[in-house]
């Protein structure tokens, strides 16, 4: 078995319990997989790919270079998910300008109030950046906590969509890609993580977040384990996705 | 201040990023907290102190004796919280004797199948006897790994009026983790007890203690909670009287 970027984060003992335990095996690839992006906004990538400790001077929430990496790997999984009719499913934050909903997040950062849009920046921390733009066919989820579930519709979607796993990207690794994942296995979805679509600021973080999710929530594959995947998946296994344009009769309904 | 734990498992470059992004600010108790003990039952303490790497051969998920330090510490905390009249709510499993419902925990686990044989036949959702539940405390019984998951949890909290928690128990990267995410998500106020959580990996437990206080919540001292919780006024909450003589009426009105 090859080495993980966890390994080395691990005491001895650890490894020897997780073993023994059973932990970490091999948990399966969906038959109707989601594509989902977590939160690759510009509040976490910050505008340009620069050292994470220059980029946070400017975006707080920032993860530096590492998310510039993982985007085009995240570009290239889109891609062939839009290609092989998969569902493409985004998450971005949400905040109303007076801040009151931020709630539990003021409380244990200095920085909070920086994720609410001023006028002044050119760009709005909760856009996602433009190199991986939704396209009108994929959803994209509005949300306000770490978990993609939590308090939207994203479970309906899922559905409604006939999904039975999700395929995880995105940021932070440790918040809201796990808080994600952690959901969907809750509600007996089969999850795999694209671990080189995944980045966090914190290297610790990322390196033992992607240990606990392997060990018992999630596979943790590279995206060309992904890709292998998918290109083995039947045609149109997804009749019903969103047709991403809406014939001008129907727009005045409703 | 002392090192926190996870300090020898962080990187150089993570610990000035959670500095220069204004992660870890202490947000400080609430007014009217509930004490939770996630899941300290047989199935995660193993039957007595022991090597954790001799336990799981019997317990599979056991942490050892780590656990018995955790009971101990959780302890003291029951004790005060009973002593100030503060609702004391506990979890464990529950699962279906034929095991349907165990859903995806089956999927990432060799040893998921197994029924543990202990010589006395114990049951391993059986919280451990030295802080078995009383009758005015309250039990979740819970499939995933939230307290929040598919169980009435919120909806007792709202009844109650808390506003925050404080939180023992195991596994720190596992079920304590969820809740605090959940109960973040749900805007209570959180303080984890350092000594009374404990996990079967040490790099998990010290990691998932740094992501949790730097985003979710207060990680902080036995001293600190106990002396936190006897400045408290009893009488604060309408706990449940906790005598049998209703059950049966009540139980005839549905």
């Amino acid at each position: 078995m090859t080495e993980r970027i966890w390994d080395r984060y691990l005491t001895a003992r650890d490894k020897a319990v997780f073993a023994a335990g059973g932990f970490g095996t091999h948990g399966g690839f969906p038959k109707r997989p989601a594509l989902v992006i977590v939160d690759v906004s510009y509040g976490f990538a910050g505008d340009r790919p620069e050292p994470i400790l220059d980029s946070i001077k400017r975006w707080s929430n920032s993860c530096g270079e590492e998310s510039w990496a993982a985007i085009a790997v995240i570009k290239a999984l889109a891609e062939r998910f839009r290609e092989r009719r998969l569902p493409v499913i985004y998450s971005t934050g949400q905040v109303r300008p007076d801040g009151w909903d931020i709630a539990s997040w003021a409380w244990k950062n200095t920085r909070t109030g920086e994720s609410v849009p001023r006028p002044t920046q050119a760009l709005d921390p909760n856009t996602i950046v433009a190199d991986i733009a939704p396209q009108p066919q994929d959803l994209v989820i509005f949300k306000q906590k770490p978990s993609v579930f939590f308090g939207t519709p994203l479970a309906s979607y899922l559905q409604l969509l006939g999904a039975d796993g999700v395929v995880v990207t995105g940021t932070t690794t440790s918040g809201c890609v796990r808080a994600t994942v952690l959901d969907a296995f809750s509600m007996n979805f089969r999850v795999t993580v694209a671990e080189d679509g995944c980045f966090d600021r914190s290297q610790a973080s990322h390196a033992i977040n992607l240990c606990d999710m392997h060990a018992k929530y999630a596979d943790v594959i590279s995206s060309q384990e992904v890709l292998d995947h998918v290109q083995r998946l039947p045609e149109n296994l997804f009749p019903n996705l969103p047709r991403g344009h809406v014939p001008a009769p129907l727009r005045a309904v409703g | 201040m002392t090192d926190p734990i996870w300090s020898s498992f962080i990187t150089e470059r993570d610990r000035q990023v959670f500095a220069a992004s204004g992660y870890g600010a202490l947000q400080g108790f609430g007014k009217r907290p509930a004490l939770l003990v996630i899941d300290v039952n047989y199935f995660f303490c193993g039957d007595r102190p022991e090597p954790i790497l001799e336990s799981i051969k019997r317990w599979r998920n056991s942490c050892g004796e780590e656990a018995w330090a955790g009971v101990a510490a959780i302890k003291q905390l029951i004790d005060v919280a009973h002593d100030r009249a503060l609702p004391v709510i506990y979890t464990t499993g529950i699962r279906r004797a034929d095991d349907w419902d165990i859903g995806s925990w089956a999927w990432k686990n060799s040893r998921t199948g197994e029924r543990p044989s202990p010589p006395n036949g114990l049951d391993g959702n059986t919280i451990v006897p030295d802080i078995a539940p009383q009758s005015q405390d309250i039990v979740i019984y819970k499939q995933k790994p939230s307290a929040f998951f598919g169980t009435p949890l919120a909806s007792y909290l709202q009844l109650l009026g808390a506003d925050s928690l404080i939180v023992t128990g195991t596994t720190t990267s596992g079920c304590v983790r969820a809740s605090v995410l959940d109960a973040f998500s749900n805007n209570f106020r959180v303080s984890i007890v350092e000594q009374g959580c404990f996990d079967r990996s040490q790099a998990s437990h010290a990691i998932n203690l740094c992501d949790m206080h730097a985003k979710y919540a207060d990680v902080i001292a036995l001293d600190q909670a106990l002396g936190f919780m006897r400045t408290l006024p009893r009488g604060l909450f309408d706990l449940p009287r906790g005598d049998s003589d209703n059950a049966l009426p009540l139980a005839a009105n549905g």
